[in-house]
Parts: structure tokens; C-alpha cells; sequence
């Protein structure tokens, strides 16, 4: 869907998922409208575009951040890394492969941002306990699985980084 | 013999969810010459619409269509046509579509919307719904005798009751004679929001040719793709639904809401197709949410505990229009005394309108209300009385053969067993009650039981089908009519279908979307019955597939259809595998070396229809459903009595479901469904002003719980007594995960402190707000110790 | 009647990304009203998609270095106004010797937010309810502010000046925040009362206390955060808090307290949470 206002476009290049990219903007676009509408990156999902549910936390050079509350012109050549981005011909991340085995997957509306997230956590190669994952994961809203699987494979696979 | 039944396999949406791949409506945006579409709303509760203006945004570029109610002043709704698709007449409650426009861009749109004037006169509002119980000069719908209902629902001329339920059995006067105490008490729960989190979408299509396509964001496909064709006035054949995946739905997304709306401003915009997409705050305002409850009762008991008569008053708020909430009162009303044998009952069920936004279903329908009120009174009897809670409930509970909810039908002797779901929890519960002291004097433990049941609330006639359609090389695909929204039913079929055919998991199709075009019908994906109607319907339909392969099989082998046996995708007589066929040989017809060929491509159906009956309009008495899933659960708390506030430390639950066809899927539902309803339990609540408009309509200010909210400890048992007519003699879970928590979690308070709560939710200040009404002193005896340093 | 519409867009602006403090300066002289400043973003684009403000530009402060800087000298904490809340975070000092802010910043949002939210973004918001003002009240933050004309620095007790206003011109922007370092052997703390584990403050409650002070600040209690010194009540230890002491402390304050009723809360609800936080917090800081 066009969201774009009527000030002149910008030529906006961001490092998305590896692939430099380039597509025209306007002012008044977030990071998420970018996302979806110009760059097709659907598992980027949206649920109250205010910041409160997290579903659309995306990775802005490899920091998480709620991609509604960004506007693309500030991500001009930066890093953008989402699901898309970690999944290559049918090869499933750890991570992927934990939340699918713990039954972390219901709607799948949320899951996105939750693996994204979690992806970074894992990426700080450091030791965390089940209550601090608890409380690094509290920005994102599920309404299905009630967390407890979604915390268990995270804190799996950063367990297996320790072993 | 079963390779998957019973077995954690993974979803089989899995990977498709995890790498991003799986579509839902919102994700649609490649439809050609695609608009935006988009609603101003009513900013009044009730008034009169004196007029509309939309000259200045028609002139606004980009803007295609606009449309008013006047343009289709067609009502809509599933049990009772009482919505307007935009408002005609009136406007009954704040965030009422009154018109849409499409336009090139979503800001367009909005550009165009802002220019609209509406001029409102305003007419006196009703928000109570007891109020609006007894008012005959406020009324929602003046109109409603005009109303097409469906025929198992009473509404009453000339009041704001869209439903009326009558339970009656035994002589309630004599049954309060017979007892020894009374207890006379009453309760409430609020109207709160689904917060499923993906929000409404649909699109609509109204193509030149007067075909309808839709792409909607809807849990019941069919009965969209039904209602529509009434709404438009075509045959069901000149119309298609697809459903994509669902993030989430809950039932907020079960009956027609939006695509009237859509399609027809598709038909509007000069056929062009519309998306309207809510934003957070408009899916809070607009789309459907959970009736409101207040409810008196009345208990009659003897010393020993055992219930003499039953009395209960239900009110549902259902709001501005109760096109499905109708049912929402049927079915609390039939199960109103919840799980237990009672001789004589008195229950009325009343579904209300209200000036506030309109309810629908949602998981738990009626009954997590229903036992809320039941289950709290139960622990108030058991205290009063002296009784121990669990002995007291199974004094009471429902056994096989008695009759169930009080109307007279037979409970079926395979139905489960709800004592011991009772003594499953209890015993988690309970022995370490008394061991753990806290530190601090003003932390108090405490747990609570809550025992329930719930069937699906569906019309007598409703039915599933499913077909299985083999391909070249022996895999196959299954279709249903069940919808993706997160609760798994799906995979659950595919392992029926596996274990059914012979075939590997893997070798199983069965895709998320659905297309009412493409797919098996079925009514509606509500109520905890998927599996069990679904499943029946694709076991038949693999039974019939498999009487097509042996039919084949049977003359090539020259053995009898009823000696053969498929495994490892192989169909041999029973006890000769040497002698075999493979799928793959058979499935597109059977060639012999000559060339000649026989059989043909294997589809095979099944079909399976409810067997229930209609309630009796003055009892209540008949078969209201196909199954009844037992259960109960417990909670064990901390809570603070200085600031109100609890901690979950352990959330125990068992459900007698017949089968585990998926061990993981069926825990999955118990911990999401728990935490849903503690967070509906303690937290949340839709606020209105006293001008009904609502106050808190984002995650910010209608909280909802996060992953540092939950239970310190989840603790599930499934019992499996098998139904016989069940698949693999299994039933329904996904709605029952809810329906214990918040009468468990008062009963825990009750236990902890002994203050007794009736309005949910139970939010730290309701805690102490009613320790100050219950125990005055407590408060300020604990804040001295607090500076004495105990 | 304007007509009540939820927007799913954002407004136009343009949006200006200086490189340098000068030049955020010239561009407030040059936009003043009709500018707003960016940060964090946290809550600017929440209004500006519900179109409680309407800006021409955006002057964007996340490309100007000196803004981010974060340092600790022998006296003072200097924060960079555009200081992402996380960073602040992980500097030990912070959690060492200014722990009410410590602790206020870690509940503040969820992690998500605390990577892109700032405390000048917090404080500038000047929020009722802003979770870092209580703990920057009690240690006696000084907050810099400069235009193009002119610099200032004033205690942060100055800053707030009602519900959502602040005493910052049209042209000036906050630069830093700057927090003495306290004295050996000083305690401070902040706690709040939410509805649950991510939630807006209810209330907020810090305290500071050492040989020469005890203070307690309070936020989401009142149009703009509170500071009441209660020195004059000489607690030096944990037994010098007992009941009739307490009693008279709380006397002092609530006169102070004038928090509102909304859907988070009941005003009794708060004062009631405000009087058992202080209990607690003023409890731990003589222990």
C-alpha cells in the first residue's frame, strides 16, 4: 500500500539482509512501511505501530529496534537484518530449528520479531539466565503461546553456545 | 496402528512460520489496482444521523468511492441481522463505521476522511446493562422485531433483550426448602478485547461480472462466503472467501465483521478492489469484543454440601448489536449451573444491548464468565460450610448418565470424568500449602481450585467434509474447511490422515489457507470443535479413499477388499506384505503390463454432521452438544496485602480430552490459554467514559500480559477416558486452556487472606481496595510491622 | 466536531540531519515552532502519528556526536543528551554510585526501547510520569541547555513546568545532563508501582540519603515531579524509622501529592503505593 506523502522522494540505500538496496522515499516513512511496502520483507509484521507490541522489531545494524518508531530516512546506510535474512534454502537457523522443536510457534504473527530478537541475544555470546531472557523479550507481545517455549528455545540454544 | 497419533510431530506450518514465508491478509498487496480503504467512525454513542457531507472530499485527488449507510442499508449478522454495514438511521456506539471512502493511498484517505461533516442529533445513550435490562424508552434497537433471527433465539419486543435463555428443572422453591443454607451473592466481568494481534484486514472484489472475491482476516470462511451472498443478494456460487493464515483470532474473527464494508465499496469504486486494514485503536473501537457479565445467584445447600437448587440471573452486555453474542447467552444459559448434577434449577440467561461497541465470540464463550460466577460461589459455600473444596465439588459433579446441564438429556457413559481432572489438580496443589512460610508478615499464600466444562456452541446441523486427493507418487493432500489461527488443529488432522493411510507424516499435505472455492466445507472454526468434527470428517474421507485403493488393489491381487491392509505406503492382505502393491502404483489408476488400466486418480471424501438436538424453549432440555470436555485447574499465590499485588507461583490444570493426538500441541494451548486468562483475570478491562467512549484503547493503556507476567511453574495433565465417536477418541482442548483460571485465581485470594472478590479483573488495587473494605485493619497493622522491621 | 480519525500514516515533514551542535542551533533559530527536535523517537513519533503535533521539519540529534558522549570526571556524570538509555546503562559507575538512576533506567520501557530511547528525550518530554526524573531530582542534576544566542545550565528541578511543558524556548535544546557525583556512603534508590511487568509508573518513588541529606522524589503523582528533602527528620539509621516518625514524614509530604484518576490508576491507589514505596525505600536506604 502507497503510504507516502507529497514532500519530494529521497533515494534511500540500506545493507538489507546482506544485499545493498536502494528504493526512492519519502520523509514520513518508517523503517517498517519501507520494509513491507518497498522491499517486500513480509515477515516484518505490524500491530499497533505506536511501539507498544514489538512485532515489528527488525535489527537496524545489528542493535534490535521497533521498526515503527524509526523513520527510513534515518537508516540511510545502515544494516537491516530480519528473518528473510537468516533463513537460506530450507536451512533453519538453530534458533528456527529450537522454536519449531519447543512449540514456540502458534499464530506465527509474532514470531518474526521474537526470532530476530532472539537471534541478537544469542549473537551477545554471553550466558543468560531464564529470568533475564524473560525480561530481554518483555518489549514484544505474544497473545498465543504464553512466552514459556519462545524463553526455553532461546535459552536452549544460548545454553548449547556454553557447553 | 498409530505412527503419529498420540506423537509431539511438529506443526506443519513450522518452518513455513519460522522463515517468514507464511501469508496472511495483511500481507496482501499484489492484487492489480489495489485501493485503500479506510472508515470515519460515530464520536457519539447514540444519536441520530442528521446528515452527511462528503462534498469536500470528493474533491480531494485520488479519492475513487465513498460511501453511507444509505448506499446498502442491507443489516448483517450470523444468528440475528442487526448490524448496519454503515450506520443508516443511528449511530449506537463510539467507533461506529459511519462512512468509507477507498482512494489511491491509505493518506489520501485519511486526508479525505477528515473533510467529511456529519451532523449528529443526539439521542440519550444506555451503558448499564442492567439498566438497559428493564428500559422500555431507551432502546438500542427500536427496530428489532423486524430483525431476521434465527430460530433458536427469543428475543423480547419493545426492550433491549436480544435473547432470552430459559433453563428450568425440578421446583426451585422446593429445592431451597430442602436446604440448610442459602447463599445469595453477585459477580461481574467487564467486556474486554481479544488483542489478537494481527488486526482485522479484508479485501474485497466486486467484480464487473457481479462475482465476489475476498481475501479477509476470518476464522469462518463459509460462513463469510454465505452471509455475503444474503448481504448482496447472489448466489454463494458467484462468491470466494480465502482465508490466509491468522495471526490470531480467538473468535474476534469468527462471524461477518468487514467485508460487507469492503466489497462493497469494491462495487463502489468501479470495481476496483479495496483492502481496509484497521489500525490498533480501531480494531479496540470498531471490530467485535468479549460480552460484558453481571450475574446474581443463588445457592441452596444442605450441612453435608450437597446443592439443592440453583438459581442464577446471567446478563451479558453484549453491547451496540449481538449478531453472534446471541449465542453467547444460549450457551452460557445451557450450561449455566456449570458442571454439576442439581435437581432443581431456575436459570434465565439474558443477552443485553448496550450504547458501547458490539461482542462476538470469544475462546471460552460464555463460560469462562459462567464459572467465574459458579466456582467463586462453590469456595464461598465450602468455607461457610467447613467442607474441603474438591470433596464438596465432587459431591456435586456430573457422572456419566446423569443428566447433563440440569435439561433432562443423559450424560453419554464414555464422557469423561471430572473428578478426576479435580483430584489431578488438587494434588499439586495442596500438600505444600502449609509448608511454606514467607519472610515478610505481609505476604500471604494461597490456592484455589476451579473445576468446569465446555462443549461447542453450534447450531444443531453443523457440519465439517474434508477430501484427500492423492498425487502421482503416493503423497496426498488433505483439504478441510478449519481455518490456521494459531491453535494446530491442522497438524493434528494430518497425523490422523497419516496414521489413517498408511503414509508418512511428511508424504501429508494440508495447507493454511483456506479458499472456499478450493476447500471442504465446513461451518465454522469455533468452539473447540475442529478436531472432533474435522477429524471425524477426514478419517471418513480417508476410509473412502482407501475403499478406492483396495476396490483397485483387490483385482490386480485378486484377494478380497476387506483382507487389505496399507502400511509404509504399501497395500498387501494382512499377513502376506511380500504380496504388495505401492501407493505410487495405484493412486492415478493401475496399469497392467499390457497397458491396460484400470481404477483412476483416488479422491476420497468424508463428511460428518453434528447429532444434537434444539433446546426446548421453556426448559432448555435436549442435546445441546456433540461433546462436553471436562477439567479443572489451580493456582498457588503470593500476595502482598500492602499493595494487592500476586504472583503466580504454580498454574496447574488437567482436562479429560479423550486423546492426545499431539502431546505439544495440547500443552501449547494449555499454557497460551492460561496465560491469556490470567491476564484477562488480573489485568484487563475495556474502560469507558461516562459518554461511552472508550478510554483505553492501545497495549499501553489495556495491558495485556508479557513474557514477564507468567506463572512461575506450569503443571498440565491430560486425562484420556476415549468418547467413542471422537477420532481416536478425542475431544475438544483449545477453548477449556481459560475457562478455571479466574475463578481459581479469586478462590487462591479467598484461601490466602480471606477476602472475597466478585468483579473481575482482579488488578493489584481491586486487592486492595477490598482487603480495606473486608479487613479494615489489616492495611495499617501490616504497615506498622513494616517500620518495626519483623 | 473534528472528526476522530486513527491514522495509520505519518504526517509530511522534512527531516533535518545535522552533523554538529552549531548546526542543530542554526536550525532552531532558523524553525523554532515549527520544528520539533528527534531523539530516540520514542515518543515524538507516537505523536506524530496520532497528530498531536504537527511540525514542519524534524531536526534529527542522533547524527550529532556530541550529544552521545557519556563521561565521568572526578566530580560529575556528564550525559550526552541523545545518549541511548542503554549505554548509559553499562557503564559500572552508573549502577555504582548513581543506582536510583540505575535502577529507574533499567524499568525504564522494555530493552527494545532502552536501545533507542534517551534521557534528554525522557526529560524533554517532560512527562509527569517520566521514570528517570525522580532519580535525577534527588541526586541534583543540573540539565544544559543551549541556543544559538546563549547557554545555560539549570537544576533539573527548574525544567519541568507543567504536564507535558518545559522551560526550554522554541529554540533551545538540552545538550547534557550533569550529576554530581554524591558523597562516600550515599544511598539511592528508585522503585514504582505498574500494573505489570511493562507498564507506565503508577507511581514513581526515589530516594537519597547519606550523612549530610535524605531526600525522596516522586513522579506520575503530580502535574511535575516532586522533590521533598526530609533531612530535618535527622534518620540515620535503621531505628531511627519507626511508626510515629513515619507518620510524620508522610505528613510532610502528602500535602504535596495531587496525582489524577485515570485507567491505570485511582488517585487513593497512588497516594496508597507512594506511601508504602517510601516506607520500603526509605527502610533500605537506612539499613
Amino acid at each position: 500500500m502507497i503510504k507516502e506523502g507529497t514532500r519530494p522522494t529521497k533515494t534511500l540505500s540500506v545493507i538489507l539482509n546482506g544485499q545493498k538496496r536502494v528504493t526512492e522515499i519519502q520523509s514520513n516513512e518508517t523503517l517498517l512501511d519501507v520494509l513491507r511496502n518497498k522491499f517486500q520483507i513480509k515477515s516484518v509484521k505490524a500491530a499497533c505501530w505506536v511501539g507498544d507490541c514489538g512485532i515489528c522489531t527488525v535489527l537496524l545494524d545489528e542493535k534490535p529496534v521497533k521498526s515503527c518508531l524509526v523513520l527510513a530516512q534515518e537508516t540511510m546506510n545502515c544494516t537491516i537484518t530480519t528473518v528473510e535474512g537468516i533463513t537460506h534454502n530450507d536451512k533453519l537457523t538453530e534458533l528456527q530449528d529450537a522454536f519449531i522443536r519447543h512449540g514456540a510457534v502458534q499464530c506465527g504473527y509474532c514470531t518474526g520479531a521474537f526470532l530476530i530478537l532472539g537471534h541478537y541475544i544469542i549473537n551477545q555470546q554471553q550466558r543468560f539466565t531464564f529470568s533475564e531472557i524473560q525480561e530481554m523479550i518483555n518489549g514484544i507481545i505474544c497473545r498465543c503461546t504464553g512466552y514459556l517455549q519462545i524463553i526455553e528455545s532461546i535459552l536452549e540454544v544460548n545454553e548449547k553456545q556454553f557447553r | 496402528m498409530n505412527n503419529y497419533v498420540g506423537k509431539s510431530v511438529a506443526r506443519k506450518d513450522a518452518k513455513e512460520k519460522v522463515s517468514g514465508l507464511a501469508e496472511y491478509a495483511v500481507d496482501i498487496d499484489y492484487i492489480p489496482n489495489l485501493l485503500s480503504g479506510k472508515f470515519l467512525t460515530s464520536p457519539i454513542a447514540h444519536a441520530r444521523i442528521v446528515s452527511i457531507d462528503t462534498t469536500e472530499a470528493e474533491k480531494i485527488p485520488g479519492v475513487v468511492a465513498i460511501v453511507t449507510g444509505k448506499d446498502w442499508p442491507v443489516k448483517i449478522g450470523l444468528y440475528a441481522g442487526d448490524r448496519d454495514i454503515l450506520a443508516v438511521e443511528k449511530v449506537v456506539w463510539i467507533g461506529q463505521p459511519v462512512v468509507a471512502l477507498a482512494a489511491e493511498s491509505e493518506i489520501i484517505a485519511e486526508k479525505a476522511l477528515s473533510l467529511i461533516k456529519v451532523e449528529y442529533q443526539s439521542l440519550e445513550p444506555i451503558f448499564d446493562p442492567k439498566k438497559a435490562m428493564e428500559s422500555k424508552d431507551i432502546l438500542v434497537h427500536e427496530k428489532m422485531v423486524e430483525y431476521n433471527h434465527s430460530p433458536a433465539f427469543n428475543p423480547i419486543p419493545g426492550t433491549n433483550i436480544a435473547n432470552h435463555f430459559k433453563l428450568r428443572k425440578g421446583d426451585i422453591e422446593d429445592g431451597f426448602n430442602k436446604a440448610d443454607e442459602i447463599f445469595e451473592n453477585e459477580f461481574s466481568m467487564p467486556q474486554v478485547s481479544h488483542a489478537y494481534l494481527e488486526p482485522i484486514v479484508s479485501i474485497g472484489h466486486y467484480r464487473k461480472d457481479g462475482s465476489i472475491e475476498v481475501w479477509s482476516s476470518a476464522q469462518s470462511p463459509f460462513t463469510v462466503r454465505y452471509l455475503l451472498g444474503i448481504t448482496f443478494a447472489t448466489p454463494t456460487s458467484n462468491i470466494t472467501v480465502h482465508s490466509p493464515f491468522l495471526g490470531g483470532g480467538f473468535g474476534g474473527k469468527a462471524g461477518l465483521n468487514f467485508e460487507p464494508l469492503a466489497v462493497l465499496l469494491s462495487r463502489k469504486a468501479r470495481n476496483r478492489p479495496v483492502k481496509l486494514m484497521l489500525t490498533r485503536e480501531e480494531n479496540f473501537r470498531s471490530a467485535p469484543i468479549r460480552v460484558g457479565m453481571v450475574a446474581s445467584i443463588k445457592t441452596g445447600v444442605t450441612k453435608q454440601g450437597k446443592i439443592t437448587a440453583q438459581q442464577i440471573k446471567y446478563i451479558w452486555d453484549s453491547g451496540a448489536c449481538a449478531d453472534y453474542a446471541v449465542n453467547v447467552g444460549r450457551a452460557a444459559g445451557y450450561v449455566s449451573i456449570g458442571p454439576y448434577d442439581i435437581e432443581n434449577i431456575k436459570s434465565d440467561s439474558y443477552t443485553v444491548y448496550t450504547n458501547k461497541p458490539y461482542a462476538t465470540a470469544f475462546r471460552g464463550f460464555g463460560h469462562l464468565e459462567l464459572h467465574w460466577v459458579i466456582e467463586r460461589q462453590n469456595e464461598i459455600i465450602t468455607k461457610k460450610l467447613g467442607i474441603d473444596p474438591v470433596a464438596f465439588r465432587k459431591l456435586n459433579t456430573l457422572k456419566p448418565g446423569t443428566g447433563i446441564t440440569g435439561n433432562q438429556h443423559r450424560l453419554r457413559e464414555d464422557a469423561g470424568s471430572i473428578d478426576e481432572c479435580l483430584d489431578k489438580v488438587w494434588i499439586d496443589l495442596s500438600p505444600k500449602k502449609d509448608k511454606i512460610k514467607s519472610f515478610d508478615p505481609w505476604i500471604f499464600r494461597g490456592i484455589g481450585i476451579a473445576g468446569f466444562m465446555k462443549g461447542p456452541a453450534q447450531p444443531p446441523n453443523s457440519a465439517s467434509s474434508a477430501y484427500v486427493k492423492f498425487n502421482e507418487d503416493g503423497s496426498a493432500l488433505v483439504s478441510v474447511g478449519t481455518s490456521e489461527m494459531g491453535q494446530g488443529t491442522l497438524t493434528s488432522l494430518a497425523q490422523i490422515a497419516a496414521d489413517e493411510l498408511g503414509l508418512p507424516f511428511e508424504k501429508i499435505k494440508i495447507r493454511g489457507d483456506r479458499d472456499t472455492d478450493r476447500d471442504a466445507y465446513t461451518w465454522q472454526t469455533v468452539g473447540s470443535r475442529s478436531l472432533f468434527m474435522d477429524g471425524n470428517a477426514v478419517k471418513n474421507a480417508c476410509i473412502n479413499a482407501k475403499e478406492q485403493i483396495f476396490e483397485t488393489v483387490s483385482q490386480v491381487l485378486r484377494v478380497p477388499k476387506s483382507d487389505l491392509t496399507i502400511k509404509n505406503e504399501l497395500v498387501f492382505p494382512r499377513g502376506e506384505p511380500w504380496k504388495h502393491l505401492s501407493l505410487s502404483e495405484v493412486v492415478m489408476g493401475y496399469m497392467y503390463p499390457s497397458g491396460e488400466s484400470i481404477g483412476g486418480p483416488v479422491i476420497g471424501h468424508g463428511t460428518y454432521m453434528a447429532k444434537m438436538t434444539i433446546l426446548d424453549a421453556n426448559t432448555g432440555a435436549g442435546n445441546p452438544a456433540i461433546f462436553e470436555t471436562f477439567g479443572a485447574q489451580g493456582v498457588e499465590i503470593e500476595l502482598n496485602a500492602l499493595t494487592g499485588e500476586i504472583t503466580i507461583l504454580k498454574l496447574v490444570s488437567a482436562f479429560d480430552i479423550g486423546k492426545v493426538i499431539n502431546p505439544q500441541l495440547c500443552e501449547g494451548q494449555v499454557i497460551g490459554g492460561s496465560v491469556m486468562a490470567l491476564s484477562i483475570a488480573t489485568s484487563e478491562k475495556l474502560q469507558y467514559s461516562d459518554k461511552g467512549d472508550l478510554l483505553n484503547p492501545s497495549f499501553v493503556d489495556y495491558i495485556i500480559s508479557r513474557s514477564g507476567d507468567i506463572p512461575k511453574e506450569f503443571i498440565t495433565h491430560f486425562v484420556e477416558n476415549p468418547q467413542e465417536d471422537g477420532p481416536h477418541g478425542a475431544r475438544g482442548i483449545g477453548e477449556l486452556t481459560m475457562i478455571g483460571v479466574p475463578a481459581a485465581l479469586g478462590n487462591a485470594i479467598s484461601d490466602a487472606i480471606g477476602v472475597e472478590i466478585f468483579d473481575l479483573p482482579i488488578t493489584s488495587e481491586k486487592i486492595w481496595s477490598e482487603i480495606q473494605k473486608q479487613k479494615p485493619t489489616l492495611i495499617s497493622n501490616l504497615k506498622q510491622k513494616m517500620m518495626e522491621g519483623i | 466536531m473534528k472528526n476522530t480519525i486513527s491514522f495509520s500514516t505519518l504526517p509530511d515533514f522534512d527531516l533535518l540531519t545535522p552533523s554538529s551542535l552549531n548546526e542543530v542551533l542554526e536550525l532552531l533559530n532558523q524553525y523554532k515552532e515549527k520544528s520539533r527536535l528527534l531523539a530516540g523517537g520514542t515518543d515524538l513519533l507516537i505523536e506524530l502519528r496520532q497528530r498531536l503535533k504537527a511540525p514542519e521539519v524534524l531536526i534529527d540529534l542522533k547524527k550529532v556526536s556530541d550529544l552521545q558522549t557519556i563521561r565521568i570526571t572526578d566530580d560529575e556524570l556528564i550525559i550526552g543528551a541523545v545518549t541511548p538509555i542503554i549505554e548509559i546503562l553499562t557503564l559500572p559507575v552508573v549502577k555504582e554510585e548513581f543506582n536510583a538512576l540505575y535502577q529507574a533506567l533499567i524499568d525504564l520501557a522494555d530493552e527494545i526501547i532502552r536501545y533507542r530511547a534517551t534521557l534528554g528525550g525522557n526529560i524533554g518530554t517532560a512527562s509527569p510520569a517520566a521514570d528517570s526524573a525522580a532519580p535525577l531530582y534527588v541526586l541534583d542534576a543540573q540539565i544544559e541547555i543551549s541556543s544559538l544566542s546563549d547557554a545555560r545550565t539549570i537544576p533539573i528541578t527548574q525544567f519541568f513546568t507543567g504536564v507535558k511543558s518545559n522551560i526550554l524556548s522554541t529554540d533551545e535544546v538540552i545538550t547534557s545532563i550533569r550529576i554530581p557525583r554524591p558523597l562516600k556512603g550515599t544511598k539511592s534508590a528508585f522503585m514504582k508501582a505498574k500494573r505489570s511487568s511493562e507498564d507506565l509508573a503508577i507511581v514513581g518513588v526515589a530516594c537519597l540519603h547519606n550523612e549530610k541529606r535524605t531526600s525522596l522524589a516522586y513522579t506520575a503523582i503530580a502535574p511535575t515531579p516532586l522533590l521533598i528533602d526530609i533531612t530535618d527528620f535527622k534518620l540515620e539509621k535503621r531505628e531511627d524509622l519507626n511508626q510515629t516518625i513515619f507518620e510524620r514524614i508522610w505528613e510532610k509530604i502528602l500535602p504535596n501529592l495531587n496525582p489524577i484518576d485515570d485507567v491505570r490508576s485511582s488517585k487513593k491507589y497512588r497516594i496508597h503505593m507512594a506511601e508504602i514505596i517510601t516506607r520500603k525505600i526509605l527502610k533500605e536506604a537506612l539499613e
